[in-house]
């Protein structure tokens, strides 16, 4: 049944281009679900939860890591619950931050440039990175496997000027978490205007 | 200081505009009200709050320096590359952080090349407006009493330059000198 399920998907995927087909895709999967049986197992309810928010291009999860990799600022936004998941995500690709910035030589002409880039691509996520002069380390999440490195640059140039803002409230407390509901809003509205840049 | 004045009969559209026009101005700050908040902050620290404990003060007036150093460093380097050293640490500050909070660079620096440099500013802006008591002028005790009240308005300045570099990474203890006047130095000593 789930082959059949795969097959009705790939065939709606070659029919529409990606943006049309989640629609239709979702609409398909929850079909599919009413239609199934009870005792279908959670392995396969989670893979095709996956496949259903797959295609759509966003900002998934954003971090301000501090210079002692303390946690500043972690925020998803996903309507899923998989927060866990996505701070492991962060969690893993400080490490590449590390070893990007000590093996300078790797990263070749980009020699300590603030962006460091594709940290690591997974199946499902591609994660970038940032990293101040402070020693403040951006992290971004996204599910757009084909986003443009100049929209990222962008992004994290305005994601960088709401943080200095933040930061320069004077009741802020340096190296603790950025609690500011503004600095909340700006960064929502700047991930949102990056889901229509670069989906359109 | 940019003054905007707002007529409330004014559109939005029309602030979002001027708004903008201001970001790309960057912001202004008036030199005197700057003074005058120095001059304020130092008089209330050493002759009100911590009257009796000078170095108490000026821990104090050091500490909002250090803030402050903290907050613009992080601003002003917002655009650059990072500095693989400290040299270039420093001179940033040379440069473009004092051009930013003075405009003006720092006239001359020297290093001895093991974590120990001298910024030398030979028209500090902050003291340049400063002027002793002439009834105290008199004598070596007078002479003593203005260059302590001085030395007092130059812990925020270090208190700067110290928070912006603790900022990029490197801890330091930052002292002023004023024996040239109206030139002044201060000196960086980076902790190993």
């Amino acid at each position: 049944m789930l082959l059949s399920r795969v097959r009705e998907e790939r065939s709606l995927q070659a029919a529409g281009t990606r943006q049309r087909a989640t629609p239709n895709g979702c609409a398909t999967i929850s079909r599919v679900k009413n239609r199934g049986p009870a005792g279908l197992d959670s392995a396969s309810a989670s893979a095709v939860e996956e496949e259903a928010t797959k295609p759509e291009k966003m900002i998934v999860c954003i971090a301000v890591v501090g210079h002692q990799n303390n946690p500043l600022y972690i925020q998803s936004f996903t309507e899923a619950d998989d927060a866990l998941k996505l701070h492991h995500i962060v969690h893993c690709s400080l490490d590449v931050v590390d070893e990007r910035v000590n093996n300078p030589k790797k990263s070749g002409p980009l020699l300590n440039e603030t962006f460091l880039g594709l940290l690591y691509p997974t199946e499902n996520y591609k994660v970038y990175g940032y990293l101040t002069n402070t020693k403040v380390k951006f992290i971004l999440v996204t599910t757009d496997l084909d986003v443009k490195d100049a929209d990222v640059r962008n992004f994290f140039r305005r994601f960088h000027a709401a943080y200095v803002d933040a930061v320069s409230n004077p009741f802020h407390v340096p190296g603790k978490k950025i609690t500011s509901r503004t600095f909340a809003e700006r960064v929502s509205t700047i991930v949102k205007a990056f889901g229509l840049s670069s989906a359109g | 200081m940019l003054v905007v004045s707002g007529s409330s009969s004014s559109s939005q559209s029309a602030q979002r505009e001027r708004e903008r026009e201001r970001e790309r101005m960057g912001r202004e700050v008036s030199e005197s009200c700057v003074d005058s908040l120095l001059t304020e902050m130092v008089s209330s620290y050493c002759n009100r709050f911590y009257a009796d404990k000078p170095d108490l003060a000026a821990r104090r007036i050091e500490a909002i320096g250090y803030q402050v150093g903290h907050q613009l460093s992080e601003r002003y380097t917002m655009e650059r590359p990072r500095f693989s050293d400290h040299l270039e640490a420093i001179k940033f500050i040379c440069k473009d952080f004092w051009s930013e909070v003075f405009k003006k660079q720092i006239d001359n620096l020297k290093t001895n090349h093991r974590g120990t440099f001298v910024l030398q500013d030979n028209r500090f802006r902050w003291l340049s407006r400063m002027s002793t008591d002439p009834s105290l002028e008199t004598g070596q005790e007078g002479d003593s009493k203005a260059t302590e009240a001085m030395s007092m308005h130059l812990y925020f300045p270090c208190g700067i330059i110290r928070g912006a570099l603790s900022n990029l990474g490197i801890p330091c203890a930052v002292s002023a000198d004023i024996s040239s006047l109206p030139a002044c130095s201060f000196v960086v000593r980076i902790k190993a």
